[in-house]
């Protein structure tokens, strides 16, 4: 098949389509704008410390850069909290490649019908995804442009996160160009090759969580004198990234859990939001891994900001790292929002015969509306809460009452936030809803 | 005498424990139409799936224009498909997101034909079945008998050796399914090719040459009908 017919019959044409296209865009775009920034880390000079034989020590530092990445104990710190700000980008470019998968199934099979061979639908289901990861790889540059002048430009000196411009910078950001164009393209083409349907299989993911959830608590308890400071603070950040993936693969298991406990309830619009679940449980899956990921993002963000407020330290040498890590938080909820608005829909295009169907027999908007929201309650609450106790297990060291209070209020938020999200969202999406009850839906094969 | 177009020779077929199809044998020659009738669930979808090489054959052969399915690997059946087959089932089974006019030209587009050549051609075949559609006309957009409609000419925009049909007029009103029937029969028999039917529909069984039922999975009798 030649790559012109490969883009007519694959490009997006649907606003859905277009949509799924951007946000794989943005979340490559976020995610490699934040690996250049990764990258650029490193090149900032390290702090050699020499301990002096009358006690004290020396330092090297020339007091360019924030101590958050000049001195060894500090800087994975920064780099783990870079790639977790990667992972929900990340998490949610998936989901947008791999949503839709009943309309995809649709085209596939039509597609085959018509004699396409198994390489045709590869290349069908690579392009899209592979020019919206070149897309994105291209917005990186932008990103990392955006960081730097904030981290660096806008920042005072011994505030400064990021180093100047180089061309190193640019060699990162032809590799990041790279890798999600080939990244996407492949993520496409797993999307698109048919599994076999197999009993998911709980205990090897949950014994990732709790292996990361060991590591964290092992590391958050490790002594913390200066020589095994590095060592802790690179277990953690090991303990977290091990932490995120393994909530990631959670999320159905936690979904066809809640799916059965809904059923068992007897009422109507249970049963209805415990069926729609059963059926998607593998898309509503990603959905909670990716919000328990934003989750676990806001309480480390909350733990570490209630470490920065303790009176020990001052607020200039505190206010960089208070504002990664707000900002840190702040993209954590835009994914998880974006997630969340991009599963409502797809879940609303692939059950739409589903939900005419029962529109027809009765069911009126509002239980229609009830229904959408208790779906998406259970792939926010829960695993955004979840989330964010796990992120607060980054500070039980916190003494002051200040700390503790932030954590607590981080909690609280969440729990807020989660709820705030199922409503707005089944708001925000009340004409899809309409367009799925209508009776024209009862066509779709 | 030439080669039948497509033979199943003792082929089997189950889902799961059921038995949709056991030990089939059934040739159709060049130029013939054979029409597969019988009781729900007594196996016609599976046979006409088997002939298309969309399922593949558990046991038995299956071959299609001189290439045995069976024996072939995934690539090369659907390459058969392309070539050699055209197939209408019963709800259309459109690309929902290429526009009807895309949708029919296809075939043709995955054989490589320039995508103006392949919509021009798609266009006369829209215009022959009679479906007035716009260039940007979404499948969404099409009642069920327009979707079949849009199948059929998918179909036959490339001149197939062997049409299959699972129940090709079902959603359409007696006349259009009549002049629909016409015109995939006509075009084929023209051209050589053969015809294979699955239908419950007696006036649509009685424009075959041959009919053959079926009955839970096994061909009870053929009958030649002309």
């Amino acid at each position: 098949m030649k790559t012109s017919t490969a883009w007519l019959i694959g490009r997006p044409r649907t606003s859905a389509g277009r949509t799924r296209t951007l946000l794989v865009a943005g979340g490559a775009a976020v995610g490699g704008g934040l690996l250049i920034a990764a990258a650029a880390v490193l090149r900032v000079p390290a702090e050699e410390v020499r301990y002096l034989d009358g006690g004290g020590t020396v330092s090297s530092s020339s007091g360019e850069y924030s101590s958050l990445v000049v001195q060894a104990g500090l800087r994975p710190g920064v780099l783990t909290g870079i790639l977790l700000l990667v992972l929900p980008a990340l998490a949610l470019a998936w989901q947008a490649v791999t949503t839709g998968s009943a309309r995809r199934a649709a085209v596939h099979e039509g597609l085959r019908l018509s004699g396409a061979t198994p390489a045709d639908l590869r290349r069908v289901a690579m392009l899209e995804p592979a020019v919206a990861g070149a897309f994105g790889g291209l917005l990186a540059g932008a990103v990392y442009l955006a960081l730097w002048l904030l981290l660096h430009v806008a920042a005072p000196a011994s505030a400064r996160l990021l180093p100047g411009l180089s061309p190193l910078d640019a060699v990162a950001w032809l590799v990041v160009i790279a890798l999600s164009t080939l990244v996407g393209g492949v993520a496409g083409a797993l999307a698109a090759t048919p599994r076999r349907r197999r009993p998911v299989r709980a205990w090897p993911r949950l014994l990732a969580v709790g292996v990361g959830v060991l590591a964290l608590v092992a590391a958050v308890s490790a002594p913390r004198d200066i020589d095994r400071h590095a060592r802790s603070t690179t277990l953690l950040c090991a303990a977290l990234v091990v932490l995120a993936l393994g909530l990631l693969s959670t999320g159905s298991i936690w979904v066809t859990a809640r799916a059965r406990r809904l059923a068992r309830s007897g009422t109507a619009v249970d049963v209805l939001a415990a069926g729609g679940l059963r059926t998607l449980a593998g898309p509503a899956g990603r959905t909670a891994g990716t919000t328990c990921v934003a989750g676990l993002v806001i309480g480390v963000v909350g733990s570490l900001t209630g470490l920065l407020l303790e009176p020990q330290h001052s607020l200039s040498e505190s206010l960089p790292g208070i504002l990664f890590a707000l900002l840190a938080g702040l993209l954590a909820m835009l994914a998880a929002v974006a997630s969340l608005v991009l599963a409502a829909t797809d879940d609303l295009v692939t059950t739409r015969r589903a939900v005419a169907s029962t529109a027809a027999l009765g069911a009126d908007p509002t239980v229609l509306e009830q229904v959408q929201r208790r779906r998406l309650a259970v792939v926010t609450t829960g695993p955004l809460l979840a989330g964010v106790l796990l992120g607060g297990l980054y500070a039980p060291g916190a003494q002051s009452p200040i700390a503790l209070g932030t954590v607590l209020l981080t909690v609280a938020l969440a729990l807020l936030l989660a709820r705030a999200l199922a409503v707005a969202v089944t708001r925000v999406l009340r004409p899809q809803l309409a367009r799925a009850a209508a009776p024209s839906s009862l066509r779709v094969a | 005498m030439n080669p039948p177009t497509l033979t199943l020779s003792a082929v089997s077929h189950t889902y799961g424990r059921t038995q949709a199809l056991r030990d089939a044998t059934l040739s159709v020659a060049p130029g013939e139409v054979v029409a597969v009738t019988g009781p729900s669930g007594c196996g016609k979808s599976t046979l006409l799936l088997l002939a298309a090489g969309v399922l593949r054959a558990q046991s038995g052969r299956v071959t299609v224009a001189g290439t045995e399915l069976s024996g072939v690997d995934d690539t090369a059946r659907a390459l058969v498909r392309r070539r050699s087959i055209g197939l209408v089932l019963q709800f259309g089974q459109l690309v929902p997101d290429l526009p009807v006019r895309d949708n029919v030209a296809l075939p043709l587009l995955l054989e490589g034909h320039p995508a103006a050549d392949a919509r021009a051609a798609a266009d006369g075949w829209l215009d022959r079945v009679g479906l007035a559609v716009g260039p940007d006309t979404l499948p969404s957009e099409l009642s069920g008998g327009q979707a079949q409609l849009a199948a059929a000419a998918r179909a036959l925009v490339h001149g197939p050796a062997l049409l299959l049909a699972d129940e090709p007029t079902a959603s359409l009103d007696t006349r259009s399914g009549r002049a629909l029937l016409d015109l995939m029969l006509a075009t084929t028999v023209a051209a050589g090719g053969a015809v294979l039917l699955v239908t419950h529909d007696n006036t649509v069984a009685a424009r075959a040459d041959r009919e053959v039922r079926l009955r839970d999975g096994v061909i009870e009798h053929e009958v030649a009908l002309s």
